[in-house]
């Protein structure tokens, strides 16, 4: 038995060292790790509540932090990711639903009697305002609003509404229908590629059918959080041709009119556009572009890249 | 707020604790892992919130020395960023430049439920960069455990951009036969 003993003592003496040993190893690597000064910029307020949500998220926790009560850990509406900058309070994003529901029934109404009637992207936003924020908001526009939900849609009309406001609604945002024909063409073809190939959503790369009413407008336009401002018509912008081409990675990819808004906090570390040719020529060089915009960072973004182009991310998507 | 009073918060207060981590090393965190996937600021954002979601889960076995939680920090974010990074170059096939292969090689197992890091690995990391003489000691850890750029170094060191790369092109070689002698990389 002590012989037994006496043999096993020192195999579990030299395991205990070793653990040791390597427990004070790694402390040592951790200290100086801890000791190394490098570049780490803080995170705004925004990055840090969005960074915070999706750990939470990840961890499976509900609760809400008593340190940081003054993170909204709810997913943002559509609105919000809009506009990250203006969150509107609670009472204010309710005045807003009820305002974007009322002018959606009353454009609605409109472009039954007129026919062929378009929206432009300030009242798409409004729409996408409208049923996201009445989906995530819940009862509580609801319960402090309750003439809103005894005036069932059913019985609200034109008639219900003046006039001039259906007119003021309809002038401030529609399309001037009467204006001239290139004009009305642009318009219509919203989220088209200006190639005239058919259009590509930013997460799937799946083709978006042609719009043909007020209604398929409504359901298939462009993610929200991929269009900003009433400017950003796809097919009409000045930029986004869609002959700008840039090679990474092997793949090559076409400039869109895009406009997005990825959250990036600093463009220091990203890969940026490395060399260009003539715009005739198609880049064959990893980070090539035949546009002048060398230097130019771009990340991968969805099924794409965003690409910062005189001061805008713009989407740029694969070449088949 | 120091490191203890973090890792108590962690332990009984998760959502707290976790916000407080945000707060505190958020922006190592996301510096670190930018480094190491540059391109996606989408995997960059995911991969951050699961460095923390990591920390929390290993806090419960923590015992570390006073101010070496900033270290574990830099250590845990390194290592999800590359198990990332792998599974992305997959995806994707990115190449590789021959400085991923030792960044690689220096990383952690990842699993999925995240626990204290072997030892043993970091363990090996130290032994690897205190056997180099000043200053490969702290290019190295600067390159391949805080991922920073060769021209980021030289400037922090006030060395030549040349003169780094040399050092590290040597070191690399010297690490290289190590590793194989010890076993950690076949030849």
């Amino acid at each position: 038995m002590s012989g037994q003993d006496s043999k096993r003592k020192p195999d579990a003496g030299f395991e205990r060292d070793r653990k040791t040993t390597e427990q004070a190893e790694a402390g040592a690597l951790l200290a100086r790790l801890a000791a190394l000064e490098t570049d780490a910029a803080p995170l705004s307020e925004a990055q840090q509540a969005t960074l915070y949500r999706r750990a939470m998220e990840k961890a499976g926790l509900t609760g809400q932090s008593a340190v940081g009560d003054a993170i909204d850990t709810e997913e943002p509406t559509a609105a919000e990711t809009a506009s990250p900058k203006k969150k509107p309070i609670r009472w204010q994003r309710w005045a807003l639903s009820a305002a974007a529901a009322l002018a959606v029934m009353v454009l609605g109404t409109a472009a039954l009697v007129s026919g062929g009637f378009r929206m432009n992207m300030g009242m798409a936003e409004a729409q996408y305002s409208t049923e996201t924020a009445m989906d995530t908001a819940a009862p509580e526009p609801r319960e402090t609003a309750p003439e809103v939900e005894e005036d069932s849609p059913a019985e609200i009309t034109m008639d219900s509404l003046t006039a001039d406001h259906a007119a003021g609604i309809a002038e401030s945002s529609a399309p001037d229908m009467n204006a001239p024909a290139d004009e009305k063409a642009a318009e219509e073809t919203i989220a088209e590629e200006p190639t005239g190939k058919e259009p590509v959503s930013g997460e799937t790369g799946e083709a978006i059918p042609p719009k043909e009413s007020t209604e398929d407008c409504v359901e298939e336009c462009p993610p929200e959080e991929e269009i900003i401002g009433t400017d950003n018509i796809p097919g009409t912008a000045a930029n986004g041709s869609g002959t700008e081409l840039l090679m990474v990675n092997g793949q090559l990819y076409r400039g869109t009119a895009l406009v997005l808004e990825p959250s990036v906090s600093s463009t220091e570390r990203l890969a940026r556009i490395a060399s260009t040719v003539a715009a005739e020529e198609l880049p064959a060089a990893d980070g090539q572009a035949n546009f002048d915009a060398a230097g130019a960072p771009y990340l991968y973004w969805r099924s794409g890249l965003a690409v910062l182009l005189d001061g805008e991310w713009r989407f740029f998507e694969p070449v088949e | 707020m120091d490191d203890r009073e973090l890792l108590e918060a962690l332990r009984t207060r998760p959502e707290d604790g976790l916000w407080l981590l945000t707060q505190q090393y958020g922006g190592l965190i996301d510096a670190v892992v930018r480094r190491i996937l540059p391109g996606d600021a989408e995997d960059a954002e995911e991969c951050a919130a699961d460095v923390l979601v990591r920390i929390w889960r290993a806090a419960e076995k923590l015992e570390l020395q006073e101010g070496t939680l900033r270290g574990y920090v830099i250590w845990c974010a390194r290592n999800t960023a590359i198990d990332r990074y792998r599974r992305l170059k997959r995806q994707r096939q990115r190449t590789a430049d021959g400085g991923d292969e030792l960044l690689e090689t220096f990383a952690a197992p990842v699993t999925t439920e995240a626990s204290v890091e072997s030892e043993s690995t970091m363990a090996q990391v130290e032994r690897s960069i205190r056997a180099m003489p000043p200053p490969d000691d702290e290019i190295f850890a600067r390159r391949f455990l805080l991922c920073e750029t060769v021209p980021q170094i030289a400037a922090r060191l006030g060395m030549n951009i040349k003169a780094v790369e040399s050092r590290l092109q040597r070191g690399k070689k010297k690490l290289r036969e190590q590793l194989v002698r010890e076993g950690v990389t076949p030849e």
